[in-house]
């Protein structure tokens, strides 16, 4: 069974964290990631293309947040509910942001960074 | 303000000056009545003595005719007798003539024959027969009396006096001559009784009148009373009768002469009752008009004393007092401090209406407020206004405004009150802009520490999940790699270190040194710093910031914002064309503006226009973009008092503006 997962998120750094983390949980063998919104929303918005099963989200981005990727992304994948799970993955501690992620019927969670390989595991374990 | 000053009316005053004396008037009212009223009473009573007295002698003179038929009687029956006297002296047929009499006429108890003085005949016999052959010429008693008549040869009634044969009787002697020479009399003895009988004297009231009968004695002339003597006090009210045939007097006398005056003794006190009324109502009537000029006197001074408080309160007020004309909205009278708050003087102000010194910005509201209160919508308004003093001074005040017609008339004149609340004001700006300053420090500031343990947090993160990661490797490459990381970590904390300490510096700097700064200066500085970036991007610039722009400015901050707005010119050029960035400085009314423009890659302003001065925003995939640099610009701006303000078109370019203090 094999099981893909995306990441978005500007900062290098974490990119190469998470991909190790990934690699360690042993969930998902195909791993896709974009340093900012418009680049993923080029890849992800085409509705002939299949969705990955896990999308980890950032909000804080430059150009294109994560609240506007996912309602950009909401126009041309209607069902997008239905095909992936979006997870928000954040440094920020602002209540707003946790609530208003929540608040999201396409978010299926809220995860406060650091992202750890058991959280992970968790989480692909609970994936269709 | 209107003058309502009365003057105590003078109608009064010329009132007649016995007006003023009511009591004097009371009497004298009381005494017209009353004499009135005993005038009056005074002519009843005369009439009813009147009518009294008429009454009276209307009896006596009953009294009178039937005593007078009663001696007619007897004198025709004496005359009877005298007929039996023959010539020769004898007496024929007195038994035939006197039984005759005595029935004919029943005032007669009996008849004699008195020849020479000698009783020889008596009818009835029986009773008289004790007189018989009596000479009444010697007896005392009755010959002056008998003489009497001899005399006056006429018939004389003698008595009433004692008779031999008992009881009063009355006498008539009719002295009968033969050939002149005396012959003797004829008499008719008539009973006092009977005689008072016929009269009728016994069948009138007794209750009201009282009789008397009475003898004047012709020896002595004194009178002699033969009834019950009457009251001393009714002989005012009598009437008298004489009968010259026998010298008597019959009196007739009210019994209670009294009665008539007690009659009139109700009438005559309702009458009294009456005129004290009157004089005491005509005192009251009088004393109105006494007690309304009194009235009126404290009125006045009451109004007058409030008008002197009035004009006190007016003129002393700390408040401006104007009454205006509501129509045309001139100034009929103000007080001392509206004149002060306005400048004028009393007299120029009459000039001036409402509109003269009324900001114009506030002159709509004014208008429509007055309008609504001519129309009668509402009762009176306020606002807050700004007035334009004589020295062209702009002062904000309160207005209060209350009409001084009453419902439903016409609109004549208005109270206008001035306050001054221009300091208040003043205050309440500074204090809505300190207010509005601080919520936006405040939010800043909120926003900051957010941005700060953001940004804190996802070094912090990648840090520990690296040292998670290292331990969990013992392949040697790996572990260098994660090194490696750490280091690129380490750096990255490092910048936000260096842009958060950057950004609290303006935040917390609140006594930066302002001086006055020739930004011309300052931009030509600038661009040297940049000229290798110019050269490189290749760009066109041009300046156009005349030499006397001063502006008051922290010379630090200005550098800072005229470095960030033109690397930001340079750095978001168009990838089509080379870049053209235009400095302009120009005058803004009072204020000076700095325009940078280019003809970059713009923005979306209608996305981004919230997010454009936040930190940490970015809009492009420019890898050197922070999201530090506009944020800095505008928070350095906003500490100066300034603003800036940015106009674009994606794709065209974009111009930023700093609005000077």
């Amino acid at each position: 069974m094999s099981k893909s997962i995306c990441i978005i998120d500007d900062d290098y750094i974490y990119q190469i964290i998470v991909k190790k983390i990934v690699a360690k949980a042993g969930i998902f063998n195909k791993v896709e990631c974009f340093e900012n919104a418009f680049k993923a929303l080029k890849e992800l918005q085409d509705p002939e293309s299949k969705l990955p099963d896990l999308i980890l989200l950032d909000i804080n981005m430059p150009g294109m947040d994560g609240w506007e990727f996912l309602s950009e992304l909401k126009v041309n994948r209607p069902n997008l509910h239905h095909e992936t799970q979006i997870y928000i993955v954040t440094s920020s501690i602002a209540m707003g942001d946790r609530d208003k992620a929540l608040s999201i019927s396409e978010v299926s969670g809220f995860i406060s960074k650091p992202l750890t390989v058991s959280r992970l595991r968790e989480i692909g374990e609970g994936l269709g | 303000m209107a003058v309502y000053m009365l003057r105590a009316p003078n109608a009064f005053d010329k009132s007649p000056r016995f007006l003023s004396k009511p009591v004097t008037i009371g009497i004298f009212t009381f005494l017209f009545f009353m004499l009135l009223g005993v005038f009056i009473l005074w002519q009843r009573y005369q009439i009813l003595k009147e009518t009294e007295q008429r009454e009276m002698t209307n009896l006596i003179g009953f009294i009178e005719n039937n005593i007078d038929h009663t001696l007619r009687n007897s004198y025709s029956a004496a005359l009877s007798l005298a007929l039996l006297v023959e010539s020769n002296g004898t007496i024929s047929g007195f038994e035939d003539v006197a039984p005759r009499l005595i029935s004919e006429y029943p005032a007669i108890n009996a008849v004699q024959m008195v020849p020479g003085g000698i009783i020889t005949h008596v009818y009835p016999v029986q009773e008289n027969e004790s007189v018989l052959n009596y000479n009444i010429l010697e007896d005392p008693n009755v010959r002056e009396e008998a003489l009497h008549a001899m005399r006056e040869r006429k018939m004389y009634f003698a008595g009433p006096l004692e008779l031999r044969q008992g009881g009063l009787a009355v006498i008539g002697r009719l002295p009968v001559f033969i050939k002149n020479d005396f012959w003797g009399f004829a008499a008719v003895i008539i009973k006092l009784e009977t005689l008072l009988e016929e009269s009728g004297l016994e069948k009138l009231s007794a209750d009201k009148y009282e009789f008397q009968f009475s003898k004047i004695h012709p020896g002595t002339g004194e009178e002699i009373f033969f009834l019950t003597p009457i009251s001393a006090g009714s002989v005012e009210y009598s009437e008298t009768i004489n009968f010259a045939d026998g010298d008597w007097k019959a009196y007739i006398a009210l019994k209670n002469p009294r009665e008539l005056f007690n009659s009139l003794i109700p009438i005559g006190f309702f009458t009294t009752l009456l005129s004290v009324f009157l004089g005491l109502a005509m005192t009251n009537l009088l004393k109105q008009p006494q007690k309304l000029q009194a009235l009126v006197n404290s009125q006045a001074g009451e109004l007058t004393l409030s008008e002197m408080k009035f004009r006190t309160i007016f003129n002393q007020a700390a408040i401006g007092m104007a009454r205006v004309n509501s129509i045309t909205g001139m100034f009929l009278e103000t007080n001392n401090r509206f004149q002060q708050l306005f400048g004028y003087t009393s007299e120029e102000i009459k000039e001036l209406s409402v509109v003269d010194v009324t900001h114009p910005g506030d002159i709509q509201e004014d208008h429509s407020k007055m309008k609504q209160l001519r129309d009668g919508e509402i009762k009176e308004f306020s606002m807050q206004k700004r007035i334009k003093r004589k020295n062209g001074e702009l002062v904000w005040v309160n207005l209060t405004v209350s009409p001084l017609w009453n419902e439903g008339e016409r609109p004549t004149t208005h109270i206008a009150l001035i306050e001054d609340i221009h300091d208040k004001k003043m205050a309440e700006t500074h204090l809505k802009e300190s207010y509005h300053m601080v919520m936006e420090q405040n939010k800043r500031l909120l926003n900051f520490s957010y941005i700060v343990s953001h940004n804190l947090r996802s070094h912090s993160s990648n840090i520990e999940s690296i040292l998670d990661l290292y331990k969990h490797t013992a392949d040697a490459e790996e572990r260098e790699n994660y090194i490696n990381m750490l280091e690129k970590v380490s750096a990255a904390l490092n910048q936000t270190l260096f842009d958060l300490n950057e950004v609290v510096s303006i935040q917390t700097n609140l006594n930066l040194t302002v001086e006055d700064l020739k930004v011309k200066d300052f931009v030509e500085d600038t661009l040297g710093l940049l000229k290798v970036q110019i050269q490189k991007k290749n760009a066109r610039i041009s300046t156009n910031v005349p030499a006397e722009m001063v502006v008051k400015f922290n010379a630090a901050y200005l550098e800072s914002v005229l470095l960030n707005l033109l690397t930001n010119a340079l750095r978001y050029s168009s990838p089509q064309r080379s870049p053209e960035i235009v400095i302009n400085g120009k005058k803004t009314g009072e204020k000076w503006l700095l325009e940078v423009e280019d003809n970059g890659i713009g923005i979306d302003l209608v996305k981004n226009r919230n997010k454009l001065f936040g930190l940490y925003k970015t809009f492009s995939n420019h890898t050197n973009s922070r999201g530090v640099g506009l944020f800095i610009a505008k928070n350095q701006i906003d500490a100066m008092g300034g603003r800036i303000e940015v106009e674009s078109t994606p794709g065209e370019g974009s111009v930023f503006k700093v609005y000077f203090q």
